[in-house]
């Protein structure tokens, strides 16, 4: 495994419940012994700042809510096209500085990693508060594991 | 008479909605309706002071160091603590550097392209678009190679379909002015700046830890420790690289930035009549020196009299819910934020909806008043309280811009006024951290390596009972956090973002907010692209700490301007 050229990054807000999912499996991954050495960094709702992370980067793992209007806390993976698809969707998402913006700014100073996913799973509720909802909270664990599982890969 | 709704307003962060009515190709009427970041006091409540501004540093994340610090003086105010010299340094140092990164990812990343037209840029010269550049300044990327590469870059993407940022439905209005090679100009510094910010971001990394949220504010001072002897400490390496970075940012500010806003003004000059607004302005102060003045004073300046400033007083300040979806008792009156409630009550209409209740209640946005009238917040309102009080460095910055474009102070009192605003506090902001940090070499040649004072940290030192406010001049504006503290826990929390004072709704007296007031009058080309509506809204850099980041899209899927 290449640590030096992995990151893991989870965004997403902390203090709106399910939406800050990125942040809480941060707080795991970090615990995790076998992920030494390797970039984990709570982006929270950061944009444009978290682009130093991606520096030399060849794998980018990307954590955060996804809706796409599964059940809370139903696991998702995108990949590639999938995820300027999912995206694009979301166009007018209220965080306009967002993922969005910082993977066109990647692309645009030619800092894009050869690989990039966005792995997470599907929020239930969205509302003032720092704990995960029943759903979500129980899955965060096979979260952590198929992320760790493709780091290995 | 045709009514303009423009929701979601892009490139900002947060959620708004703009009404608009328009006669004769003019904005008549304009009403501002956004969610806003609510449950802060929720979170907060019950928990240690001290760790508050862990919390609400992630309220929203374009600039945390903000609520950082509005908690962390907050909880000062509250409880009498004065921090260490060093550590106002630092905070200085944090906070200007916070400034001035915004303030140029604002200008080119969210406010350009209302100006810039990308596609034109594609029809560019390149050795033109060198002689300009090199007109305007001595910054060394300025070849015809170079700019010809630039051309390439954006034909690529734009082919490529993955036109990403640069993606907007406004490409072609007939308000855009600039000849192409303005355009592949500007569209270059765009990309320049991109990088000049992920480098200027290393401030950040330096005085405030690895991660991206700053690790090292502390009540009672700072964290991360001075020694210019110790490895793990803010040492004389740290100093030469804080300094290079400066003179990095320095170089980008003088050399592109500020040019490129006097290069692009003579082609926007009616801008300089459009978008006053209230004409009102609110500073709370900022960069507190070693004499405890503010560098940038508070104050107040009212109806655009700049012949004075009048000293801020916190009891006059209050949010009435009048026009806005939460309950108070008597919704008549405002309450100042230490009795504020938050008591969301939504009764607006049942989405999917045509348009909001505007003569009732339309926004999740309070309405501050300041002695009940509205207030801008901002870098011009910053400026001009700086310029109304005599401050030396802003009244000699403004003048020297209002020289330039060879105009006198009424035309700052309009989008472009408010744009170049942002520029010139910028430059100021910029070249007044070189002091700082000589005032931080100073005292750490002297010996003098304090950045805490610990005195009361220990909950047991504190009083029953105690309240407090922390105000920061955020880069969108003033920035306030309330605070009531019982036996050693938060009882009570409110804040007041810049944004609210921007985006607020109307008040009990029907007194617009400085958002609506300044779209009055605006004139429109054609009301399916209200390019001039963002042109206005851009400028006030609105930040709306919606803090929701993945969005229920299960709403509304229609287009995001609609003509009634």
């Amino acid at each position: 495994m290449d640590r030096n050229h992995i990151l893991i990054l989870g965004i997403g807000n902390y203090l709106m419940g399910d939406d800050g999912i990125g942040v809480h499996a941060i707080e795991a991954l970090r615990k995790n012994r076998m992920l030494r050495g390797i970039d984990i960094v709570d982006g929270g709702t950061k944009g444009l700042e978290l682009i130093n992370h991606f520096e030399n980067k060849k794998r980018a793992i990307i954590i955060d809510a996804i809706d796409l209007n599964r059940a809370p806390g139903e696991f998702i993976l995108l990949r590639g096209e999938q995820i300027t698809t999912y995206l694009d969707r979301i166009r007018y998402s209220v965080h306009e500085i967002g993922l969005k913006d910082l993977l066109s700014t990647l692309l645009l100073l030619d800092m894009m990693p050869d690989e990039l996913i966005l792995i997470g799973l599907q929020p239930g509720k969205i509302e003032a508060g720092t704990t995960l909802s029943n759903g979500v909270k129980n899955n965060l664990n096979q979260l952590i594991d198929r992320i760790t599982e493709i780091v290995h890969a | 008479m045709a009514k303009i709704i423009v929701d979601p307003i892009t490139r900002i962060e947060g959620h708004l909605r703009i009404e608009a009515e328009v006669k004769n190709g003019k904005i008549t009427r304009a009403w501002s309706s956004s969610t806003m970041f609510r449950g802060i006091e929720k979170i907060l409540q019950g928990r240690d002071p001290r760790e508050a501004w862990v919390i609400t540093q992630r309220i929203c994340g374009v600039c945390t160091t903000v609520h950082a610090l509005a908690s962390i003086r907050a909880v000062e105010n509250a409880l009498g603590i004065t921090v260490p010299d060093n550590a106002r340094i630092l905070r200085n140092i944090i906070i200007g550097s916070q400034n001035v990164q915004d303030h140029i990812i604002h200008f080119y990343h969210l406010h350009a392209l209302d100006w810039v037209d990308v596609v034109s840029a594609l029809k560019a010269d390149p050795a033109k678009t060198a002689k300009l550049a090199q007109s305007i300044s001595d910054w060394p990327k300025s070849s015809a190679k170079y700019f010809k590469g630039i051309k390439n870059k954006i034909a690529a993407f734009v082919k490529s379909g993955q036109l990403g940022i640069f993606a907007n439905a406004y490409w072609g209005h007939p308000t855009y002015k600039l000849p192409p090679e303005a355009n592949l100009m500007a569209v270059a510094h765009y990309l320049e700046a991109l990088n000049i910010q992920r480098e200027y971001i290393r401030v950040h990394a330096l005085l405030g830890g690895k991660n991206p949220h700053l690790q090292t504010f502390l009540v009672g001072g700072m964290a991360v420790p001075v020694d210019p002897d110790s490895e793990n400490a803010l040492n004389a390496d740290s100093i030469a690289l804080l300094l290079k970075l400066q003179d990095n940012v320095k170089a980008f500010v003088e050399k592109v930035y500020l040019p490129d806003i006097l290069a692009v003004a003579p082609y926007y000059l009616e801008w300089a009549k459009i978008g006053g607004g209230v004409g009102n302005y609110l500073s709370y102060g900022d960069f507190p020196g070693a004499d405890g003045k503010n560098w940038f004073p508070g104050g107040v300046v009212i109806n655009k009299d700049l012949s004075k400033a009048y000293p801020l007083n916190e009891k006059k300040i209050t949010e009435y819910v009048t026009h806005s979806w939460y309950k108070y008792d008597d919704e008549s009156k405002g309450l100042h934020p230490a009795e504020g409630v938050t008591n969301p009550h939504y009764t607006g209409p049942k989405p999917p909806y045509k348009y909001l209740e505007t003569d009732k209640k339309y926004s999740w946005v309070k309405a501050p008043r300041y002695d009940d009238k509205p207030m801008e917040v901002g870098p011009l309102a910053r400026l001009l309280v700086g310029y109304a009080s005599g401050q030396k460095e802003i009244v000699n910055a403004v003048n020297g811009f209002l020289k330039k474009v060879n105009a006198g102070p009424e035309v700052l009192f309009s989008t472009l006024g408010r744009t170049a605003a942002r520029a010139i506090e910028t430059l100021l902001m910029v070249n007044k951290t070189f002091e700082w940090i000589a005032e931080l070499e100073a005292n750490m040649k002297k010996g003098d390596l304090q950045i805490h004072d610990p005195k009361w940290w220990e909950p047991a030192t504190w009083p029953k009972e105690a309240m407090g406010y922390g105000w920061h001049e955020a880069p969108r504006g003033g920035l306030g956090h309330w605070i009531k503290i019982k036996d050693k826990k938060i009882k009570n929390y409110q804040a007041i973002v810049p944004t609210t004072w921007n985006a607020s709704p109307r008040d009990a007296r029907g007194a617009m907010g400085p958002y609506e007031a300044s779209l009055v009058g605006t004139p429109i080309a054609d009301p399916k692209k209200p390019l001039e509506i963002l042109r206005t809204v851009h400028s006030f850099d609105p930040c709306l700490a919606c803090a929701v980041h993945v969005y229920d899209a299960k709403g509304n899927e229609t287009a995001a301007v609609k003509v009634m």
